[in-house]
């Protein structure tokens, strides 16, 4: 168990700089994740940290030992890949031991490195395939398999390359829970890439979010639902509007011909941010902030409805009861709490 | 008829005709003659007590077969961790090693051999070297040696063994070496204990043609080991054109295709039953 | 690729001769009319050059003939010959490896006597001692002797100098499957005291050389060239022809006769028989036999003259046997060749592998 602490990290192929300078703190014990599209750098900067690719800049420690320079088999932390990367000339029971074996002295005889790997199976459920090939299991059981071989042996780090992306939808819950408690339970510090801002967001003690090599806000899941920073962060970070308004006063916006208070002073064009949830469809009850709207489409969810609506032009979604009366055409009022909308840049 | 099930046959039948002209036939022609003889009518096991009882032909096998496993286990050992190289480089730096490896099988063996010959002989580079002469009784060096032979013909081999290989090897997923780095194996134990063993069908391969193509060269060996160190290749090619007993140099060609077949087969055993 | 050629060629001349052979007026009149055709067989390369430019021109052109030379080295013009013997195709065969006693035994050539050869008095003995079993006489003659290195040793005099300890490690013998080798390995023999039947005492003293490494064993001419050229080899049994070919290439050698005398690689003309123009033929072969034409052999091809009346250019003198030395030049016959080939390869084999 160790924290990890990027600081200023910078790497480039060729003339692309792929990451611009990043600083990450995961304290030990954590799970933090990396978040953020394709091409981001999430991926890249997990390289970094394992060895597999070098830095042109900037530090790498993990428990205070600077690890830059280590090649990856000296780092001593683990690595779990999005293909899991089972030895398919060796059998579960091996593939687990394999790091215990590379490690060498320190896990002991072959006795004792066998009882290791059987634990960390047990942890995962999979002792009871111990001597199966890994081609003869299904993707499920070789994801279960990668990760009980990823955290055997105590590793200082865990490091996860999108491990649930290959599993179907049911099993992929299934899974984030039972990583989280795994992990909770080992204590293991953790970091996990993936561009899916569910599982960002159900699974993280911290999660950072990444855009064209930088750290485009890093905190709590329900800091940066609640609070994010930029246009960016509000849209990937779960379903946000994200309205064009102009000046209109102090603390007032003016979108089409409604003018509509705001949580902030600001001046100039910016962005509206209102989450779907919050937003009520002829109900003003308590609420500060009323726009007129068209529905445009309605679409059934089962529990509810998702509304998407032309505001004075712009697009704007939202969701609704299903007992509302909104078939497209209708005109309705759409309104919410002006402390709940943020005041984002462009 | 069933139109789906005949096309796949008709695809193949080129390569059937091709195989049947070219390797069926003059084998089975070949298995025929060689219980045969040029003087006597009907069949006749002559040709093979003959080759048993020539204490030249015995000794001439028994180098074939100990050069063909030298030479093969040595291109092997050049050839794997030269591919391993080749699979971890640049495009570019691979297209590079990619013609230096395969450019020597562009000129005709026997160009090459007289290079050798030059090299290994009383005029070349080497005999300044103290000692080297003496390499062989005849004080030329490294000709009329197995040792000579063997050097260049595992010049002659290694390009067969490093493309089987790196066919093998390229195929290898890179992730699978990544997580041994990132489990604790250096560079050099991840060689051993994931690039070797995924790289086997290719080393296999590799090795089986490695040998077929020494057991059956007299060209290389002719030119540096010279008619003192004969092979079963020599002699065939002798008794077929300067003897002109074609039945007798039949024979010696199937003993020869046999040794190849019993090796493959051996090989193949071994490394099946080492990837279970 | 070589001998296919020859065989298309072989076949084309054969079509076109045998056209020719329906026409009427041809035949064995010369005088007039369309050329008469000759079909002779060659051995290509610098020997057809030369034959081409001593013998075929000028006989084309005194003539009014037209020469067809289709490629065919001995064994294959043998089996020619045998396979067209009902009728056959070639006018002119040269043998260089003895085929013509098996050609004369199966009536395949016809014969020619020495009295219906204009040059026939002037040949030395070995030229014409097969006429009378019906082979065809000897035009060319090419000895195996001592072909050295005259900056490293002085001229040997002796076979048996091939095992002075002196030249340990700078000798070269010529393995049997070459015919070179065989004569070599022969005069070697009788040097030692062996005999065509007993061939151990030749074989066996350079089998024990070769084992002990004081001597060499190449395969073909052209690993000769090599041998001596960075192999650091002094001397080797070879032929005379073959020596000049060396001192093209640049090497400081020469060709020496051994006192014991030696045997040579003998080349015969030979009429085919059932052809219609068996005299021209033989007319042919006779203008080969003369001292002009012999002259150019000599001074193109260094092969020994059979015309005891060709003049031997000063400086060709020391490069060729001529004169009274060419009677220590023994024929090895066909027959005994096609007989005990094997049993010798053998022999050899066995005493030279290591």
């Amino acid at each position: 168990m160790a924290d990890l602490e990027i600081l200023d990290v910078r790497k480039t192929f060729g003339d692309i700089e792929v990451l611009k300078g990043i600083d990450v703190h995961a304290p030990s014990g954590s799970f933090v994740s990396l978040l953020g599209a394709s091409g981001c750098g999430k991926s890249t900067l997990l390289r970094c940290i394992a060895g597999l690719e070098a830095v042109n800049s900037g530090t790498i420690s993990v428990g205070g030992e600077d690890v830059t320079g280590l090649a990856p088999e000296k780092r001593r932390l683990s690595m779990m890949f999005q293909s899991y990367a089972l030895l398919p000339h060796m059998n579960v029971l091996e593939n687990v031991r394999f790091p215990l074996r590379m490690r060498g002295k320190q896990h002991g005889t072959k006795t004792a490195q066998r009882e290791l790997a059987v634990h960390a199976l047990e942890q995962v459920q999979m002792d009871h395939l111990a001597s199966r090939m890994p081609r003869q299991l299904s993707g499920g059981q070789q994801q279960r398999v990668a990760l009980a071989r990823a955290i055997v042996g105590d590793p200082r780090l865990l490091l996860l390359d999108e491990p649930l992306s290959n599993l179907d939808a049911r099993l992929r819950e299934d899974m984030q829970v039972e990583l989280v408690s795994l992990q909770k339970r080992l204590g293991l510090t953790t970091i996990f890439v993936t561009h899916d801002q569910d599982e960002a967001l159900s699974m993280s003690d911290q999660v950072i979010l990444m855009r064209g090599g930088v750290v485009e806000q890093a905190g709590t899941p329900e800091e940066l639902y609640a609070r994010p920073a930029t246009s960016f962060a509000a849209d990937f970070l779960g379903a946000a509007n994200l309205l064009s308004v102009t000046s209109d006063g102090v603390r007032r916006a003016r979108l089409g011909s409604a003018v509509v208070p705001t949580p902030t002073e600001f001046s100039g064009d910016v962005n509206l941010m209102i989450r779907q949830e919050d937003l009520k469809v002829n109900n003003a009850e308590g609420l500060d902030s009323t726009v007129p709207a068209v529905v445009t489409a309605r679409v059934f969810r089962g529990s509810e409805l998702l509304l998407v609506l032309d505001a004075a032009g712009q697009e704007i979604r939202a969701v609704a009861p299903v007992s509302t009366a909104a078939e497209p055409g209708t005109e309705v009022t759409l309104s919410w709490n002006s402390r709940q909308s943020r005041v984002l840049a462009k | 008829m069933n139109k789906s099930r005949t096309e796949p046959w008709l695809l193949v039948l080129p390569v059937m005709a091709l195989l049947v002209i070219a390797f069926v036939i003059p084998v089975a022609s070949s298995l025929i003659a060689s219980f045969t003889s040029t003087g006597s009518p009907g069949f006749t096991l002559a040709n093979f007590s003959d080759f048993f009882e020539s204490s030249v032909h015995l000794t001439a096998s028994a180098r074939t077969l100990r050069m063909a496993f030298i030479q093969t286990i040595a291109s092997i050992l050049i050839a794997v961790p030269l591919a391993y190289i080749m699979s971890r480089l640049s495009a570019r730096a691979r297209v590079v090693m990619m013609i230096a490896t395969i450019l020597p099988l562009m000129t005709s063996v026997v160009i090459r051999t007289f290079g050798w010959v030059i090299l290994m002989g009383p005029s070349g580079p080497l005999a300044r070297i103290p000692g080297f002469l003496e390499l062989s009784n005849s004080h030329q060096g490294l000709l009329g040696t197995e040792l000579g032979v063997n050097i260049a013909m595992v010049q002659v081999l290694v390009p067969f063994a490093v493309l089987s290989v790196l066919g093998v090897i390229n195929g290898i997923d890179v992730r699978l070496q990544e997580a041994s780095r990132t489990m604790g194996a250096s560079f050099l134990r991840n060689f051993w204990h994931v690039v070797l063993p995924l790289a086997l069908p290719g080393i296999v391969s590799g090795a089986t043609l490695c040998f077929a193509l020494s057991i059956s060269s007299f060209i290389t060996p002719n030119l540096i080991g010279g008619a003192q160190l004969p092979v079963i290749g020599a002699f065939i090619y002798q008794d077929a054109t300067v003897n002109g007993d074609l039945p007798f140099a039949a024979a010696q060609a199937m003993l020869m295709l046999m040794a190849v077949l019993i090796t493959i087969a051996a090989t193949n055993r071994l490394a099946s039953s080492r990837m279970k | 690729m070589k001998r296919r050629t020859a065989l298309i060629a072989f076949t084309s001349t054969a079509v076109l001769a045998s056209l020719t052979a329906c026409m009427p007026g041809t035949g064995s009149g010369s005088a007039a009319g369309a050329p008469t055709e000759l079909v002779i067989t060659t051995f290509g390369g610098d020997w057809q050059k030369n034959f081409t430019d001593a013998v075929v021109k000028p006989f084309e052109k005194a003539n009014n003939v037209t020469i067809k030379q289709v490629t065919l080295y001995s064994a294959d013009a043998l089996a020619q010959l045998q396979a067209q013997k009902s009728s056959p195709q070639i006018d002119v065969v040269f043998f260089s490896g003895g085929q013509e006693a098996t050609a004369a035994r199966d009536k395949l050539i016809a014969p020619i006597s020495a009295s219906s050869l204009s040059n026939g008095a002037d040949l030395i003995d070995s030229a014409k001692s097969g006429l009378e079993q019906g082979e065809g006489p000897v035009i060319q003659i090419s000895p195996v002797g001592l072909t050295y290195r005259t900056d490293k040793i002085d001229k040997p005099t002796s076979w048996n100098d091939v095992f002075d300890p002196k030249y340990k490690k700078h000798v070269a013998f010529t393995d049997l499957s070459n015919s070179y080798g065989t004569l070599g390995m022969l005069s070697i023999n009788q040097a030692k005291g062996g005999t065509a039947d007993d061939v151990t005492p030749g074989i066996s003293a350079m089998g024990q050389a070769a084992k002990a490494g004081d001597a060499v064993v190449i395969k073909t001419s052209s690993d000769l060239q090599q041998a001596f050229s960075s192999r650091d080899i002094w001397l080797a049994p070879y032929a005379q022809d073959y020596a000049e070919t060396l001192r093209k290439a640049g090497q400081p050698v020469e060709f020496v006769l051994p006192a014991e005398g030696s045997m040579a690689s003998f080349i015969t003309a030979n009429a085919v028989a059932g052809r219609a123009n068996i005299p021209l033929a033989t007319k042919f072969i006779d203008f080969a036999l003369s001292s002009d034409v012999q002259a150019k052999f000599v001074s193109g091809m260094t092969y020994s003259s059979v015309n005891q009346k060709t003049e031997i250019p000063e400086d060709l003198k020391s490069k060729v046997v001529w004169g009274s030395s060419l009677d220590k030049l023994q024929r090895l016959s066909g027959a005994t060749f096609g007989e005990k080939s094997a049993t010798w390869l053998k022999q050899w084999n066995e005493a030279i592998a290591q």
